[in-house]
């Protein structure tokens, strides 16, 4: 075959597969919904057992709870950082993104750990407030947010034509009223949009309430269907977990299709003119002071402070507030313990994550990629939509749709349940939709006439691809490779939900011994865990500063 | 050695459709340099893409060197890296990753089979004709803008390919070096004998390059024609006005010409009686619009007494060897060039005629 088609071809396979197993897996979820146990077509009476028992709308109610709150707050730091960092004349801007950045990476669970441990109303530190409630998830999750809202409106502001602002400025305006009069209405339908992915990201996480809520038996939408999948007594019930992630799905698709047209509404207003000119920095003056503290209360309360704690905790056979008694108690017990097999091939797994699941989400992400802004196929723009999808769909949906789909069709073909085959599959579905943005953010600033001037050179496309493309687009390439192996890495909703004795991995292997009582032993497994990709982080966050990119959210 | 007959193409944008190229036929001899000159958006650049296989007409046919390379009727469609052509990009296109001789090697390696030896030698080669050889090995990004401009060029003629397509090469250029590289690339082309499209919206890069001359208008060729006859013998008032900023008046025929074309003709205008060509056959009578070139005017100050049209100046622009002065004479704005040495001063009442007869009348 003729060396561009070839190519073509070949691209226009991966992505037309892996746009098909999404939409399978999808589709799988909702043909469950309407089936019993082997698959006899029951139609609603999963919808029916669903909602007609009160602890499902508990569940609901407690997940809503939980986002508004998270949002809040997130934003409540986020969008006043975001701004100081975009329109003030703080000094140490580059830091505060960098440690911003950097604490999206922290895994979940560890953070959860730490504020459990701090606000515990027994084995607390402090008797704050009882953070075993959803109102506390929620203000955990809030501070865990508060970086995804940081980096959202701050592109939102960098966006913004600024002579917008300084016209209101020469007009006479103080800064709060630019703000307010011109600022907020002009960023609204773009600020919109960025709460409602943090209230979908809220609304379905799995971390907190897993390490804080599951074992006071307070459930949200994630910890609720994880039950449904791994009941303490009986069968799984996946045509009820399948109804209410049809069900929770509808929603959030609804409200993403709404935001991308909230989006398209907001490049009506968010002019960028491309114009280089050095805008006006608001002078904070006095203010400084405040903004700092503000600044270091965030990341000390929210970041540093539940860290320190979980190393502490970790040094210690049992939870215990730091004393003269508590030196006494300090030992390695905890990390001695973790030379066993166990944490071994937990590792053993997570490491396989992390090699393979990048490498195929960029393979795959650069066809549809490809075949998005490279090619005039009808559907291009569906194919990327549909590439798009998991990001609306929470992972324990998905871990869902994986397992049905693994259990009851792809045996006949392979069987993957309870191997690690099962885990690469569902990350990579989960997180082509992360992949897919950042490699077309990456191709999307090569012009045109780059690759235009190798093929009148005489290169194939296969030859374009390889010697000016991949090189061209390797630092984007590189920064979200890095970037996915942290999530390979980090992962705990989808390894807890596909996990058996087989395929454990560490954040798993962590799960497993928190509820099975061993608070400081999961807080060194977790400790051990972050020390690993700590050079991983520190080297994203060094890439990230050489390229002035940021992740794709 | 280029044969393009009917091409069409039609954007289909969003539900709009837009004709980028509307029945374009023309030939390009062997070693010519045919420049496509029109207003933005006139269908210039998508022409040249077509040549190089970088766009799909819908319909036509496209010929280089005698090997149909584009035709919808026989289904065929060259690819760009197996027709026979080199092209400069607006952007230049560089590669920044290589180095300037990476940069430039990268046709030999894909195009024609050289040895390895053999394409370090040309590749200097190549780098010494546009005067880059003492920066082979520099990194390409390292080069300013006149130099990334040459060596696009350089690659795009190391091959040897039998056309040169060059796509707005020197709108990146600052004004004095623009004037330098248009010197050199002419110098270039005629040296390699190399067929030549050149695409621009500047007419005096158009007029000073080329031996041919084709003016786009909204996908259309509407007038192509050697640089002095497009200048001086504009067919239609879209050339007239874009090429050589002509002023329009109105004129009759006031005797007929025979069927010589282009004919001599006598119409009467304004400023009185004048003898002009005409390309098509004139009845007496007859009106048509006459191109006036600003310097075909004469200007004279306080001669009421002589034949012509009386005005004010109202405005006067210093070129150096020239003053472009604007006259107001009753409704119309006249574009008046004149030598420096006989400038009216802005305000002066002036009488203008036409004393040329090389003055053109518009189809």
């Amino acid at each position: 075959m003729d060396a561009d088609r070839s190519f073509v071809a070949v691209a226009g396979t991966l992505a037309a597969g892996g746009a098909t197993l999404i939409l399978c897996l999808l589709a799988i979820l909702l043909l469950q919904s309407f089936a019993g146990d082997g698959w006899q077509w029951t139609w609603t009476s999963n919808y029916v057992g669903a909602f007609t028992e009160p602890q499902t709308y508990r569940v609901l109610w407690n997940s809503i709870e939980l986002a508004v709150i998270a949002t809040a707050l997130a934003f409540f730091f986020g969008l006043p950082i975001a701004w100081l960092v975009e329109r003030t004349n703080l000094r140490g801007k580059a830091t505060v993104v960098a440690v911003m950045l950097v604490s999206i990476l922290v895994p979940g669970f560890a953070s959860a750990m730490g504020w459990l441990f701090l606000l515990h109303p027994k084995i607390g530190l402090f008797h704050l407030f009882n953070v075993v409630s959803v109102a506390g998830m929620g203000v955990i999750m809030g501070f865990q947010l508060a970086p995804v809202a940081f980096l959202m409106t701050g592109s939102v502001l960098r966006a913004m034509d600024r002579q917008l602002e300084e016209a209101a400025f020469t007009a006479g305006a103080p800064p709060l009223e630019t703000i307010r009069r011109v600022v907020l209405p002009l960023a609204r339908p773009a600020l919109v949009s960025a709460a409602i992915y943090v209230f979908i990201i809220a609304f379905g996480t799995f971390d907190v309430p897993a390490i804080i809520g599951w074992s006071n038996r307070i459930f949200t939408f994630s910890t609720y269907i994880f039950l449904q999948t791994n009941p303490q007594a009986g069968l799984p019930d996946y045509g009820r977990a399948g109804a209410l992630s049809v069900a929770v799905l509808i929603a959030a698709l609804a409200l993403t299709v709404w935001t991308r047209y909230l989006s398209l509404d907001a490049q009506r207003y968010a002019v960028v003119t491309g114009k280089a000119y050095q805008p006006r920095l608001l002078s904070l003056g006095r203010w400084t002071y405040v903004a700092y503290a503000f600044v270091a209360f965030y990341l000390v309360a929210g970041i540093i402070l539940p860290l320190a704690v979980v190393v502490w905790e970790s040094f210690l056979p049992f939870v215990q507030a730091p004393s003269p008694a508590a030196f006494s108690h300090l030992t390695m017990a905890n990390y001695a313990a973790l030379g066993g097999d166990a944490f071994f091939s937990s590792l053993a797994n997570s490491v396989i994550l992390m090699t393979l699941v990048p490498l195929i989400v960029l393979v795959f992400s650069f066809a549809f990629t490809w075949i998005g802004f490279r090619t005039r196929f009808r559907g291009r723009t569906l194919l990327d939509g549909i590439a798009f999808l998991p990001h609306a769909v929470p992972s324990v949906i998905m871990a869902v749709g994986v397992i049905i789909f693994s259990l009851y069709f792809l045996k006949y073909v392979v069987n993957i349940y309870g191997t690690i085959w099962i885990m690469v599959f569902a990350f990579a579905a989960t997180w082509i939709s992360y992949g897919t943005r950042m490699t077309n953010a990456s191709l999307l600033q090569l012009h045109r006439e780059l690759e235009e001037s190798a093929a009148i050179g005489g290169a194939s496309t296969w030859a374009i691809v390889r010697e000016i493309v991949l090189p061209l687009m390797s630092r984007g390439l590189l920064l979200a490779w890095i970037y996915l192996v942290i999530l390979s890495g980090r992962e705990l909703t989808l390894s807890v939900m596909l996990t058996t004795p087989g395929n454990t991995t560490v954040p798993a292997f962590v799960w497993t011994n928190w509820l099975t009582g061993g608070l400081t032993r999961g807080a060194a497994v977790t400790i051990c865990y972050l020390l690993c990709l700590s050079p991983l982080i520190v080297g994203y966050s060094y890439l990230m500063n050489r390229t002035k990119q940021s992740p794709a959210l | 050695m280029i044969s393009i007959a009917g091409l069409e193409l039609t954007y289909h944008t969003a539900g709009t459709s837009h004709a980028a190229l509307r029945g374009v036929t023309i030939e390009v001899g062997q070693g010519d340099f045919l420049a496509l000159l029109g207003p933005s958006g006139c269908g210039k650049t998508t022409l040249l893409r077509c040549v190089a296989g970088l766009a799909t007409p819908d319909r036509g046919r496209i010929a280089i060197g005698g090997e149909t390379v584009f035709s919808s009727q026989e289904g065929i469609e060259v690819p760009a890296r197996l027709r026979d052509i080199g092209m400069v990009f607006q952007s230049y296109a560089i590669w920044p990753h290589m180095t300037v001789a990476q940069n430039a090697a990268f046709p030999l390696r894909y195009r024609g089979g050289t040895k390895k030896a053999e394409i370090r030698e040309r590749t200097l080669e190549i780098l010494r004709l546009v005067h880059l050889e003492a920066l082979a090995d520099r990194p390409a990004p390292a080069l300013s803008g006149g130099q990334q401009q040459r060596l696009a060029l350089a690659r795009a003629l190391i091959a040897q390919p039998k056309v040169l397509l060059l796509d707005e090469p020197l709108s990146n250029l600052d004004a004095r070096l623009r004037e330098e590289m248009r010197f050199e690339l002419r110098e270039l082309t005629r040296r390699l004998s190399v067929t030549t499209i050149f695409v621009t919206h500047e007419q005096a890069e158009a007029l000073s390059l080329a031996d041919m001359v084709a003016v786009m208008n909204e996908g259309a060729l509407v007038q192509v024609a050697s640089p002095r006859d497009l200048y001086n013998r504009p067919q239609i008032e879209f050339v007239a006005r874009f090429v050589g900023r002509a002023n329009l008046v109105p004129a009759e025929v006031v005797a007929a010409n025979g069927a010589a074309s282009p004919a001599r003709v006598c119409v009467a205008t304004p400023f009185g009686e004048v003898e002009c060509f005409t390309t098509v056959p004139r009845r007496a009578g007859e009106r048509a619009t006459l191109a006036v070139q600003p310097e075909a005017f004469e200007v004279l100050v306080a001669a009421a007494s002589e034949p012509g049209v009386r005005g004010t100046v109202e405005g006067a622009a210093f070129l150096g060897d020239a003053v472009e002065c604007i006259v107001r004479t009753g409704d119309a704005m006249l574009i008046t060039k004149l030598p420096s040495s006989a400038a009216p001063s802005v305000g002066e009442s002036v009488t203008v005629r036409i004393t040329s007869r090389t003055c053109m009348l518009l189809n």
